[in-house]
């Protein structure tokens, strides 16, 4: 939900310079017109003042420019060159998005979600690690509960056996989304530089354009590294004699499937 | 060589998922879980698991390769009706 009371802010490795707006991780850059330029310029303000500024520099009559900043700020945003600095507290939004699902319940279409673009430094792969971390540890977390709170009414009938393994499922889930962007960001270690782009359904480390052997690489390392994680593990669990623990695994394993052109990783990986 | 990454990857996808499943069943049954086992896939063996006095022995049989590499052509063929799709769309656009 973005509402006129909202900010918006231009993120670590997108710049404004001379009238172009350089998008330092993808090496790209697009030509913004002079209103563009204004609310670039004004970030940090609530929309709903950059609309007003808007209106008397252009001419233009209130709702215009109010809809125009509105419809920047949203394409800007799902683009990952800007992020938005909420007015209003979670429980708020929350509602206000349960309210707008609804009315498109008849359209059976979810109301478009805001992404957040977080730096991602790749000189080093100690920083790209910590960076992957840093942004998505939240996520890998939360991901954990929801498994673990999904699994749990199955695994309470199942006994205490059963409450661990949707424990190692939930926590398995989690470290294969750490993982799997992970394995990405450290293959474009010293390569490209690259940010992550998250929203409600997607994640995406975003990076210029790379050589095909690379791109190769660095789509196949994402989907890569889990499942080999998960092999080893289901291989340990033979050795230990615990099938919980294979079962565990499957999280981990499941990523194997971002290998085919199921996926766009699987996809970007074969080049098409 | 799209083709040869294609079937590779897919290779390397069904593996591992079969691979999985194949040491859950195999955990399993060492810890006791399941007794004597034999999958088949047609004449194909995949896993064979046999409780003996001595222990517990797990073999897995050539159909796990045959999985593997049945994902990879599953792969291949999947990225080249992408490829022929994506061309066809070109096409009109031009």
């Amino acid at each position: 939900m973005l509402v006129p009371e909202d900010r918006l802010e231009v993120p670590t490795g997108v710049v404004l310079r001379d009238g172009k707006l350089e998008d330092v991780a993808r090496g790209a850059t697009v030509a913004v017109n002079p209103a563009a330029a204004v609310v670039l310029r004004a970030g940090g303000r609530p929309l709903r003042e950059i609309a007003r500024d808007l209106e008397v520099a252009f001419a233009i009559d209130a709702a215009r420019a109010r809809d125009d900043v509105l419809r920047f700020a949203w394409q800007l945003n799902g683009l990952g060159l800007a992020n938005v600095r909420h007015h209003h507290g979670r429980l708020w939004r929350g509602l206000q998005w349960l309210r707008l699902a609804l009315r498109l319940l008849p359209s059976a279409t979810l109301p478009p979600s805001l992404t957040r673009r977080l730096p991602l430094d790749t000189t080093t792969s100690w920083r790209a690690l910590a960076g992957v971390v840093r942004a998505l540890v939240g996520r890998a977390l939360l991901l954990a509960a929801v498994a673990v709170v999904v699994l749990m009414p199955v695994a309470a009938v199942g006994g205490a056996r059963s409450l661990v393994l949707a424990g190692a499922l939930g926590a398995s889930a989690g470290l294969a989304l750490i993982a799997h962007e992970t394995a990405h960001a450290l293959a474009l270690v010293r390569a490209s530089p690259a940010a992550i782009v998250v929203s409600w359904r997607r994640i995406s480390v975003i990076h210029a354009e790379l050589t095909p052997r690379r791109r190769t690489v660095v789509a196949a390392a994402g989907p890569l590294l889990p499942a080999t994680f998960g092999l080893a593990i289901a291989a340990l669990a033979v050795v230990v004699r615990l099938p919980e623990l294979a079962v565990g695994a499957a999280p981990l394993a499941g990523h194997a499937v971002g290998l085919t052109v199921i996926t766009s990783d699987g996809r970007r990986a074969c080049g098409i | 060589m799209r083709y040869l990454k294609a079937f590779l990857l897919g290779t390397l996808a069904a593996a591992s998922l079969a691979g999985v499943a194949l040491a859950a069943v195999s955990a399993a049954a060492m810890s006791g879980t399941v007794d004597d086992l034999r999958i088949e896939l047609g004449p194909v063996l995949f896993l064979d698991i046999e409780s003996t006095d001595a222990g517990t022995e797990s073999t897995a049989g050539p159909a796990v390769g045959l999985v593997a590499v049945a994902g990879g052509l599953l792969n291949a063929s999947a990225m080249a009706l992408l490829a022929r799709r994506r061309s066809a769309v070109k096409g009109n656009e031009r």
